[in-house]
């Protein structure tokens, strides 16, 4: 059993989650070999070299792989595949384009997103955005998985040496060209969508308070949210409100500050992966969901909590 | 053009999941179902292209057992031309999924083929690139922004790092972001019509397709409950919590 | 020994220990579960309104709206400067079929009576005050155009009657009560809800589930008052930009507060888009289920002092209408407790002494 994973970079450096993915394909098999797809991507393939658990690495090297192109990327893989037991990559929008179109060549039923490597075959993933989670077994001969790169700590970067072998490239496909990339930096994310909400309640007593609210979220790029209340006072309109008639949402963090925690607020965010409530009012309900409560008054913890986090230099955007 | 838009049902989204005791997967039974959502914004961007005048048919297509119906009737409802439903119960994989697509493409000869970019129930996100895979046709997937030129498609996909453009030749395979469009409201009158036109039946197995899983599903539980939550003196301390503990910040 | 103690903090029992507090009595309020998942007050479509069948729900409905308009001077506390309950006062609408019409006269006659102020309108001539509406099968409507009927936040409303009550002397504590000899107190006051029976097993008051939808609808009409069809029980108001929905069918020995989802497609958007032409385009976006505290004898209130007690009342069995009777049952308690009678509205017909002996008197117009 050999595992070959797929590394994500952009030709100069590693992208993140690669780590992450390289932890988990190490836990389905030792003998794990990595393939860089890219054009000048050395120093990504020495960079993969020196992960202590990474036994090989696969540079293919071309100018049609200047940009990621899943179809070019698929045919480059399956041209290695055949010596691998497992092939996966990250469940990020990387490897969602990539790993399902490799899957269908080899005729394998792929397993997405997994959280956890219970054997080389028996895998956790999440169904149902995480209302269930499913322990599956693969059937197929060769398997095509791909991993939550958050559910898995990155692999160590340095203190390894693995071998660094050229390979050929495939074929390119003619159907389909690179146009343009952009990253989006100025927009605050979209309230459904956002990675970390900000909420005000009825407790910011007015509409200008939520200035407050607006230099949290600034600063861990944060959607704002409101309780039914504040926009009910005209703080706020009522596109920022969360709960049972306004937005449902399910951020990995929520900071409630001043909402004294309606079950009708409660509905709309108690999903989230990590709960704060800011209150004065210790007996409101919201302490109820809190992973983690603060009992103080906001005008004084707010401003604190900011100058807080600009000591920190570690907030993932 | 002719665009063939595949569409799945699911467990309405608004429905709390439950598991079933025995782990054997969770609660259907008296259930709402609804179209997937992803799948309303792939029906819609279909028939905002044949208002534009740049398609001419719409064929609506799902694959899975009887009342699965719906969902071509509701595609059907806001503008989608005739509907293909492929007959098959039990749990059908997304490779399977897609050879079943494969075949009906062959036949069908469509330019264009759209769905969502992932169903809210296996959350897989495999089968629109899986078949494309299998017909050897240029993928756009997670697409937020799709324009129709003389034989290609320029598309916007929604990418971890922004946004991403492509050019794709036609034929080809779209799947749809929720950020694609804002999907028309299905009118009562329009459900009740769509209920009486006719919908064009096979049964998976006449398409020579294996359907049989290749994995299996071992157990379904809950996720772990959260655990009871604590109170923190003051503001250092919460710092500290998130970024060491609960590691969000 | 404690001077008052009221079992159950929801609406009924904060209302209630407002009202006695004012007088000077000393309250404890216990409750079980102070983020009131499952009370029915946060769970209520928050309605206030009079138009009722029987006399005394119309008085009382009156004093809701008298009471809510005074939020702002009654509730005021340091720590609540400027309580609000987030009043709509958008009015109700009631239509009727045939069947219904000839109750529906008698009603009126108890809306004048009592001076409620409600118009009524011939079915024929409704689209001429509401032109949104399609009128058919309707023969008789009532509706109010002065602000004297609406909704209410009730999660607010609650918020704000607590924090004055505890500003006055009143105590709030979470905690469990499963029988009422656990309690030494001069008098005790039984505002348990939905879970009466869990008390006083002799009131046949059990939980009633009720599903509310929320729907989107290309069109928007802020002005639509609540507007209750009975001639299929479904009952809808604008919320912000959207509108709910109430299902009119209800649930008993519920296993859970799921909603029936399925009611939607199969009942309730049916029964919109007949009478309301833009609803023929909606989208479903939500909805959530809650209790109603349905008396099974006759869907009216339970109030007054248990005859098989020496020191206990009770409040329960509104079915749907606890959080707008709550101002003028906390009153009529406060009266009966601290003088031994009514002193302004007179509810002496929801006597327990009436479901014992089950003397139904029912009121027909649950939404």
């Amino acid at each position: 059993m050999s595992v070959l994973l797929i590394a994500e970079h952009n030709n100069k450096e590693v992208k993140p989650f690669t780590y992450n993915a390289i932890t988990a394909a190490s836990q389905i098999d030792q003998d794990l070999h990595v393939l860089v797809i890219g054009l000048n991507a050395d120093e990504v393939a020495k960079s993969i070299s020196q992960v202590p658990s990474v036994k090989k690495v696969i540079q293919v090297d071309n100018e049609i792989y200047e940009n990621y192109i899943a179809e070019n990327f698929t045919t480059a893989i399956i041209k290695q595949s055949d010596k691998y037991s497992h092939i996966v990559c990250s469940a990020n929008t990387f490897g969602k384009n990539l790993m399902p179109r490799v899957a269908a060549l080899l005729d394998t039923s792929q397993v997405s997103d997994i959280i956890k490597v219970i054997s080389s075959d028996t895998f956790l993933r999440p169904i149902y955005a995480g209302n269930a989670f499913a322990t599956v077994k693969s059937n197929d001969p060769k398997k095509c998985v791909t991993i939550r790169p958050t559910s898995f700590d990155p692999a160590p970067t340095t203190g390894g040496s693995a071998e660094i072998v050229k390979a050929d490239a495939a074929d390119k496909t003619e159907t389909t060209q690179f146009v343009k990339r952009e990253e989006i930096k100025s927009d605050r994310p979209e309230l459904g969508t956002a990675r970390v909400v900000v909420s005000g309640g009825r407790g910011m007593q007015s509409g200008e308070n939520f200035k407050l609210i607006q230099q949290v979220a600034d600063k861990l790029n944060a959607a704002i949210g409101a309780s039914r209340a504040a926009v009910d006072a005209g703080y706020i309109t009522n596109d920022h409100q969360v709960g049972q008639t306004g937005k449902v949402v399910v951020p990995d963090l929520y900071i409630a500050v001043g909402i004294s925690g309606a079950i009708q607020h409660l509905a709309g965010m108690k999903e989230s992966k990590v709960i704060v409530a800011i209150n004065k009012d210790g007996e409101a309900p919201i302490f109820s969901v809190a992973d983690y409560g603060l009992e103080a008054d906001l005008f004084e913890a707010l401003p604190q909590f900011l100058s807080e986090l600009n000591k920190l230099n570690t907030i993932q955007k | 053009m002719k665009i063939l838009v595949a569409v799945k049902r699911v467990i309405d989204y608004n429905v709390q999941i439950r598991v079933k005791e025995d782990g054997s997967g969770v609660v259907t039974d008296n259930v709402k179902m609804s179209t997937n959502p992803p799948d309303d914004n792939a029906v819609e961007e279909a028939v905002k292209i044949k208002e534009a005048g740049k398609a001419t048919e719409i064929v609506a297509i799902t694959v899975g057992e009887e009342k699965a119906q719906e969902t071509i009737r509701k595609a059907l409802a806001v503008g989608a031309d005739r509907g293909i439903h492929v007959k098959v119960d039990g749990i059908i994989e997304p490779l399977a999924v897609s050879k079943i697509l494969q075949k009906v493409v062959e036949k069908e000869k469509p330019d264009l083929v759209f769905m969502g970019k992932q169903a809210i129930d296996d959350d897989c996100n495999q089968t629109g690139q899986m078949l494309a895979a299998l017909l050897n046709w240029p993928q756009a997937t997670f697409a937020s922004k799709i324009e129709v030129k003389e034989k290609s498609l320029e598309v916007t996909r929604e990418v971890d790092e922004g946004l991403e453009t492509i050019e794709v030749n036609v034929p080809a395979i779209v799947t749809c972001d929720l950020r694609l469009n804002e999907p028309r409201y299905a009118s009562l009158p329009n459900i009740m019509k769509a209920k009486k036109k006719p919908i064009e039946q096979i049964n998976a197995s006449d398409l020579g397709v294996d359907t049989n899983p290749r994995i299996e599903q071992i157990k379904v539980e809950e996720p772990p409950k959260r655990k009871a939550g604590i109170k923190v003196a003051n503001v250092e301390e919460l710092v500290q919590k998130l970024k060491n503990e609960a590691k969000v910040i | 020994m404690d001077d008052v103690v009221v079992i159950g903090g929801g609406i009924i029992g904060a209302a209630t220990a407002y009202f006695l507090s004012k007088e000077g009595r000393k309250v404890k309020v216990i409750e079980r579960d102070p983020s009131y998942k499952t009370a029915s007050f946060p769970l209520s479509l928050g309605g206030f309104r009079r138009q009722f069948f029987q006399k005394e729900n119309i008085l009382l409905g009156k004093f809701a709206k008298e009471f809510i308009f005074s939020i702002p001077e009654l509730l005021k506390t340091e720590k609540n400067p400027n309580p609000t309950a987030s009043m709509v006062p958008n009015g109700y609408l009631l239509m009727f079929g045939p069947e219904h019409a000839e109750e529906q006269y008698r009603a009126l006659e108890n809306h004048k009576a009592c001076d409620a102020g409600t118009k009524n309108i011939k079915g024929s001539e409704l689209t001429n005050v509401f032109p949104y509406i399609n009128n058919e099968g309707i023969e008789t409507a009532t509706f109010t155009d002065n602000k004297s009927e609406g909704w209410i936040d009730p999660f607010l409303f609650h918020s704000a009657l607590k924090s004055k009550a505890i500003d006055l002397g009143a105590e709030f504590i979470k905690g469990e009560v499963k029988s009422l000899s656990e309690i030494n107190a001069k008098t005790i006051v039984s505002a348990a809800g939905c879970w009466t029976k869990e008390l006083l097993e002799d009131i046949p008051v059990v939980p009633q589930k009720h599903t509310v939808f929320r729907v989107k609808c290309p069109k928007h009409i802020p002005e639509m008052p609540l507007t209750g069809d009975l001639t299929t029980g479904v009952y809808w108001r604008p919320e912000g930009k959207e509108y709910l929905a109430g299902s009119p069918i209800s649930v008993f020995d519920a296993d859970d507060l799921e909603p029936a989802w399925n009611d939607f497609e199969e009942l309730v958007w049916p029964a919109l888009a007949k009478r309301i032409s833009i609803f023929e385009e909606l989208k479903l976006t939500g909805g959530w289920a809650g209790y109603y505290d349905c008396n099974k004898l006759d869907n009216n209130a339970v109030v007054g002092k248990h005859p098989k007690y020496e020191n206990v009342y009770m409040a329960s069995g509104f079915t749907g209408r606890g959080l707008m009777q709550a101002p003028g049952i906390g009153r009529a308690l406060t009266e009966l407790i601290t003088t031994g009678s009514y002193q302004t509205i007179d509810i002496s017909v929801f006597a327990v002494e009436r479901v014992l002996q089950s003397n139904a008197r029912p009121e027909p117009y649950v939404l």
